[in-house]
């Protein structure tokens, strides 16, 4: 049974009175926090970890780009519509009236710390020719700075790529003055060895400053591409740049994505560091990870644990959208983190703005 | 002393083969230099064995790898209007094992077209938004051609023959 809920930040009181009490109540009741890796680990306390939201709005692009070096990626996006868009994802998430009151209950801070002085990290895949929109990020950044977060403690980063090179150019022309993006892992106090359990435990080489629980809020932000580990990547496997990727493709494949995103770098923390994860699905690639896209779904998607994410996506978007198909070891990404009876997991349906 | 010629032997065969792949690998760089209409990027220019293609392409290279991939270039070339080019010459010394390799892409592309003027299965293209890829296979020598810039996909699968035949023909000599 499909399980779809639409909303649009004008009906939305009407909506959420009606469906969101039945979501939550029957398929999916929050699950207090087991240990990382041996149970089911609550993200945020307010948003079920299985509530995924995702907008489909063609007016998010004006045309598509001719060729796909990231200033041509970017040039057709109506930021402004993608802001809108993704201002609504967030009360769908939420469940909230206003977004200043969503993007307060899906961003949580250190209880000790303020506003001004909380760090954040936003992971981009910076690697070949299709990478999350400037547009995208903006909207993150600019949720941010509405809670108080100081642009200079934003970084964006790819551990595995220039992301300075690829969003330095647009700092202030496109996303805000003073937030700082990185050469690989220079500005995260390069790597180090970290923990990461079952189903591939060892110590792996990973972000400085994430892996010592520096960074307060981790966002991570993929594209929607093809691989050959589940199928898919995207925002599980975006972290194959905050930890060191090559495991993967020698001996590790999807149980070495599995572990990494159960680690104490993602995972941990109070509140829990990886707090939003979000799918650009403006354009998209069947196969992958190398190419260039094929696709336009003009999709974007959002939730809080990124294995549901990447299932709802994987499901609604790159099959029922896009004409994918992807094999059984999907379903490994939701039952590895305890969760069973997901196949009929949906996205609530934000409408554009 | 013997053993010493025999060891000599074998080692300037594998030399020679090396020699014989660069060569091809090089002919073939100039093959797509000398397409009207089109210039080489010569800074973009990168020879690459199978570890280096993961750098290159990360999780990507893991099927080139299982079908044999021994080394490679790349060639990326500018065109009119902001056209680009981008192509991957990769030599898997045998041609059954090249043949596999676009078997595998055929099979798994979107919709694969015939190139325009190429009959036969060592030959296809793909759209792309903005272009088109093409795939050919000469020998052991194996070509994915990434054409973007186009208002129409068609138009790239036209440009891909050029590259195409352009290949076919310095190859036979």
């Amino acid at each position: 049974m499909k399980h779809t809920k639409s909303i649009s930040r004008r009906n939305f009181l009407a909506v959420t009175a009606a469906g969101a009490g039945g979501l939550l109540a029957g398929r999916f009741m929050p699950v207090r926090g087991d240990e990382i890796g041996a149970g089911k680990k609550q993200v945020n306390p307010g948003i079920d970890n299985l509530r995924v939201v995702c907008c489909i709005d063609p007016a998010m692009i004006r045309e598509d780009p001719r060729n796909w070096d990231f200033a041509s990626q970017n040039a057709p996006v109506n930021a402004e519509k993608v802001r809108a868009d993704m201002d609504a994802m967030a009360c769908g998430l939420a469940q909230k009236n206003t977004p200043a009151e969503a993007w307060a209950i899906i961003f949580q801070k250190p209880v000790a710390k303020q506003w001004s002085d909380v760090k954040v990290a936003i992971k981009v895949n910076a690697f070949a020719k299709n990478n999350p929109r400037v547009a995208v990020v903006d909207a993150v950044c600019r949720a941010l700075a509405g809670l108080g977060v100081q642009p200079s403690n934003i970084l964006v980063y790819d551990g595995s790529c220039n992301a300075k090179g690829m969003y330095g150019p647009f700092i202030a022309n496109g996303l805000p003055a003073g937030i700082t993006a990185s050469v690989k892992n220079d500005l995260l106090g390069g790597v180090v060895k970290t923990n990461v359990p079952a189903p591939y435990a060892g110590t792996f080489k990973c972000s400085g400053t994430i892996a010592k629980g520096e960074i307060d809020i981790l966002v991570n932000i993929a594209t929607n591409k093809g691989s050959a580990f589940a199928g898919m990547t995207m925002t599980m496997k975006n972290h194959a740049g905050t930890f060191e990727p090559m495991p993967i493709h020698f001996g590790g494949g999807l149980k070495y994505i599995i572990a990494f995103n159960k680690s104490e770098a993602i995972l941990g923390g109070t509140p829990v560091r990886q707090q939003l994860c979000i799918v650009d699905s403006l354009w998209a690639m069947t196969k992958g990870p190398f190419g260039v896209p094929n696709k336009r779904p003009c999709a974007l998607a959002m939730g809080t644990f990124s294995p549901a994410v990447d299932f709802v996506v994987a499901r609604r978007i790159r099959e029922t959208v896009m004409g994918c198909k992807h094999p059984e070891s999907l379903n490994s990404i939701m039952s590895a983190f305890g969760y069973s009876d997901f196949e009929h997991l949906d996205y609530v349906k934000v409408n554009p703005v | 002393m013997f053993l010493g010629l025999l060891v000599w032997s074998l080692c300037s065969a594998a030399h020679a083969a090396e020699k014989s792949d660069s060569v091809m690998l090089s002919t073939v760089r100039g093959s797509a230099s000398r397409v009207q209409g089109w210039t080489e990027q010569v800074d973009k220019y990168r020879f690459f064995n199978v570890r280096q293609l993961f750098d290159i392409i990360d999780g990507g290279a893991v099927e080139y790898e299982k079908s044999g991939l021994v080394d490679g270039i790349v060639v990326s070339l500018a065109g009119a209007t902001g056209k680009a080019a981008e192509i991957y010459i990769e030599n898997f010394k045998s041609s059954v094992r090249a043949a596999a390799m676009i078997g595998i892409k055929r099979k798994n592309a979107s919709s694969p077209k015939q190139v325009p003027g190429i009959k036969g299965a060592n030959a296809f293209c793909d759209e792309v938004i903005g272009g088109c890829v093409a795939y050919y296979v000469k020998g052991g020598l194996y070509f994915e051609i990434t054409l973007t810039g186009y208002d129409v996909a068609a138009s790239a699968a036209t440009d891909a023959m050029l590259f195409v035949d352009a290949f076919a023909k310095d190859l036979r000599k």
